[in-house]
């Protein structure tokens, strides 16, 4: 068995081209110890099995970000036969940098010379025969997305890696060569390509000293430190500079030699598409557009997908087990657990995914086009006094819409500070559940402001999320902190099959890590209703419960009845459960006919039919982008309106009580989510703070609008 | 003068690299080197970060960073040139 890692810079389309080489999906794992996804491929070639590892893209050896340090560590280590790199063609000054230390490893390795097509079409020539006799390593030119030269190069490095040929050795100036052949000379043997180490010791590279002392090297460490002082005597510069220096003097004799310019360079598309989406006036406005889109997309394609899932389960799927468990003689109260509580709850998990799909399809366009970049460089001034970058908002306003797919979202940011203080605001981003209750409420307390006053509820939830942003900025240590540097990649038309290799890991991960989580609570939450056995929903434990701790509530002034407290209990298995459990608990809700008689044939021809109108509905609601009525009208709880009149003191009491449902723990998904992310300890924190800024929150409001306002 | 003082499009050659910390190598080794000429293409709508370009390379810094690299305009090269010697 062969194994060939595929190193190159970030976006450069290496897992495209891998895609392209084994023509079958990518298996997505995790590099050990850390959360950076590995990726493989295996394909038989020749009758023999080859391995090709997808590494994160690096700019150098020399890591910056955790995802560069597990190439170097991949790389280092040597756990591999061959290299392949991958470079972006359109950019091939910088790509060589990493090219030449990878050559510097003196292994067999190949080298893909990726979007050749844009290339030529920027009207330059390359000398690839002249390229290939000088680095005497096999030169190919590939065009990732179509699948062009994909079995060449992995034939062309099979064939080095059989041959054992390694690269020609570009030599830098003659100080540096001086004093590597003078390391390497000194040098015991060991596992570790010398001419690179030799380097990496000279620069002063911690990982290469201490991998130097681990072997009982020290005075090869300090060789190369004397090594380091002469040449920076001799050249007046700093090493680093020396190095990369002598890299690009290297890298533009290269050039030289084979690569033709065109007369006139053409203002690239790339900085066309900037001039508008980063505009001075229009970048912010466009973002916004741009995200208001995606939302709209998502939310309204996949809302006739999930209404027709949540309906199978309810419908189809809970009254066939009903009768599989009738039949089988279970006792009800089984028979209720299993459909009421375990079904449900895998109904609810399986719900999400028509809108994760589309979610993360969006998300994964905008990062592989490479607009993801241009967000952080528009936003990234507003996020600097809560410590975080401008990546960070794209997160938030996916929160609007679910927390969920938000909390994932904040994979793309670069360290764990950044991502705990963008994850403990996410919760407080209004999403679309809490939607419906806001329309109920403010349709019996507020008709006539209706809309300003759910403009409010947004607003406040922003507010609190800015507060709760700075103060865990304050209270986070200020570690792992790097200057901010980002490069603008020159825009690409995304590759599909990249883009579902992208999409593919968080899919799972929400449907294994957060459906456990999911389904058990549903399951707690079943109990905590229907227990203790026989029970009414007014004698229930969630009953019992809430009659406890209403009193708490005075102060926010919803502290008379428990019904409305109670509800909140099972919202937050989702919040779209609150009204349905006022419902239940007042007794409004019709009875569930209970399926007697049944025709499965018909019942299962019918879920299809339904199926197949919400995929055209879902469709035609991407193309037609339709204001969607968010107040709708609740025509058929209007007993359930009534009662509520009675149950809230005054509108203010009822808007108190909106703030708590605003605030209070999102839903068991995004604490599940939470924990798949940031660990138990982080969620449980938030368990404990939500209801508690939640609270504060509601009184503030209640308190303030009863003295200084004279409301209530 | 200092890298976030150029006007949007003005050009420069970079003179110092100031303590930037783990962030200069890095810059470096992407080619920010003294003696290249580099060039402010915008300022971020809200004022900060700074877009600058190294060859064909775009990259984005934060203000407070771009002030540690010291460059020299074009223009104020030219000057001098025409008072004669260069360096």
């Amino acid at each position: 068995m062969k194994r060939f890692v595929f190193a190159g810079n970030p976006n450069t389309g290496k897992t495209a081209l891998i895609n392209a080489i084994a023509k079958s999906d990518l298996e997505v794992g995790n590099w050990p110890g850390v959360t950076v996804e590995k990726k493989e491929a295996k394909l038989v070639l020749g009758g023999e099995r080859i391995t090709l590892v997808d590494l994160p893209g690096a700019y150098t050896l020399s890591p910056y970000s955790l995802e560069e340090t597990v190439t170097r560590n991949a790389i280092a280590y040597g756990d591999f036969d061959g290299i392949i790199d991958v470079i972006d063609t359109t950019n091939l000054r910088r790509n060589l940098y990493l090219t030449l230390e990878l050559i510097d490893m003196q292994r067999p390795m190949a080298l893909a010379l990726n979007m050749f097509d844009d290339f030529k079409k920027r009207g330059y020539e390359l000398d690839t025969a002249a390229l290939q006799k000088l680095l005497g390593i096999p030169v190919v030119p590939t065009i990732a997305s179509k699948g062009l030269g994909a079995q060449t190069l992995i034939d062309s490095a099979v064939t080095a890696v059989r041959e054992g040929t390694v690269p020609a050795i570009q030599p830098y100036q003659e100080h540096i060569e001086k004093e590597i052949a003078l390391l390497t000379h000194q040098m015991p043997q060991t596992d570790l390509p010398p001419r690179l180490f030799a380097l990496h010791l000279i620069e002063g590279d911690p990982y290469a000293v201490s991998l130097a002392k681990k072997r009982r090297a020290e005075l090869l460490v300090e060789k190369a430190a004397e090594a380091r002082k002469r040449l920076e005597a001799h050249m007046g510069l700093p090493i680093k500079t020396i190095i990369s220096r002598a890299r690009y003097e290297v890298i533009d004799r290269l050039l030289e030699q084979t690569l033709t310019k065109p007369i006139v360079d053409k203002v690239l598309l790339s900085e066309k598409i900037d001039a508008v989406l980063l505009h001075r006036w229009l970048g912010i406005p466009l973002f916004f557009t741009i995200m208001m889109l995606v939302f709209k997309l998502t939310f309204d394609g996949s809302g006739p997908l999930v209404e027709w899932i949540s309906n199978f389960f309810q419908g189809f799927a809970g009254k066939y087990f009903t009768l599989a468990l009738h039949s089988e003689d279970a006792p009800p109260w089984l028979t209720s657990l299993l459909t009421d509580g375990i079904l449900s709850g895998v109904g609810l998990v399986l719900s999400f995914l028509p809108l994760l799909f589309l979610l993360y399809f969006f998300m994964a366009l905008l990062e592989e086009s490479g607009y993801m970049a241009r967000v952080s460089f528009l936003l990234d001034r507003a996020g600097k006094a809560l410590g975080i970058k401008g990546n960070a908002f794209i997160s938030m306003i996916i929160g609007f819409g679910c927390n969920v797919p938000a909390v994932y979202a904040t994979r793309t940011l670069t360290t764990r500070r950044e991502r705990l203080i963008t994850v403990m605001m996410i919760p407080m981003m209004s999403c679309s559940a809490r939607l419906p209750i806001y329309a109920l409420f403010t349709a019996i307390f507020f008709k006539e402001h209706q809309v300003w006053v759910i403009m409010s509820l947004y607003l406040l939830g922003i507010v609190v999320a800015l507060m709760v942003g700075w103060v865990s900025n304050r209270l986070l240590r200020a570690e792992e902190s790097r200057p901010f540097f980002l490069e603008l990649p020159t825009y690409h038309l995304p590759d599909l099959r990249a883009v579902w290799v992208l999409m593919r890991p968080k899919l799972k991960d929400f449907v294994v890590k957060a459906g456990t989580v999911i389904v058990l609570a549903s399951a707690v939450l079943w109990a905590v209703i229907n227990l203790p056995a026989g029970t009414t929903p007014q004698h229930s434990y969630l009953a019992r419960a809430a009659k406890e701790i209403t009193p708490l509530f005075a102060p926010a002034g919803f502290g008379t009845h428990w019904e409305p407290v109670a509800a909140m209990i099972p919202g937050t298995l989702a919040k779209e459960v609150v009204i349905g459990s006022l419902g239940t608990i007042y007794g409004t809700e019709a009875e569930k006919p209970v399926a007697t008689k049944s025709n499965l044939e018909a019942d299962a021809l019918e879920q299809l039919r339904t199926l197949k109108t919400a995929f055209s509905k879902s469709f035609l609601k991407i193309f037609n982008i339709s204001v969607a009525h968010a107040a709708a009208s609740y025509s058929n709880s209007n007993t359930l309106a009534q009662k509520l009149e009675t149950q809230f003191a005054s509108p203010l009491a009822a808007f108190s009580y909106m703030v708590f449902i605003l605030l209070y723990i999102p839903c068991v998904s995004t604490m599940a989510a939470i924990r798949a992310e940031m660990g138990t300890r982080w969620m449980l924190l938030e368990l404990v703070l939500l209801p508690l800024i939640a609270y504060s929150a509601s009184v503030a409001v209640y308190q303030a609008g009863s003295r200084w306002l004279g409301l209530g | 003068m200092k890298l976030n003082e150029l006007r949007p499009k003005q050009k420069a050659i970079i003179r110092a690299i100031g303590d930037l910390g783990e962030l200069k190598d890095r810059l470096t080794e992407l080619g920010v080197l003294c003696g290249e000429p580099v060039q402010i293409v915008r300022i971020a709508p809200l004022g900060d970060p700074l877009e600058i370009r190294i060859g064909d390379e775009h990259l984005a810094l934060r203000r407070e960073d771009a002030e540690k690299i010291e460059v020299e305009a074009i223009s104020q090269l030219r000057r001098r040139e025409r008072k004669g010697g260069l360096f």
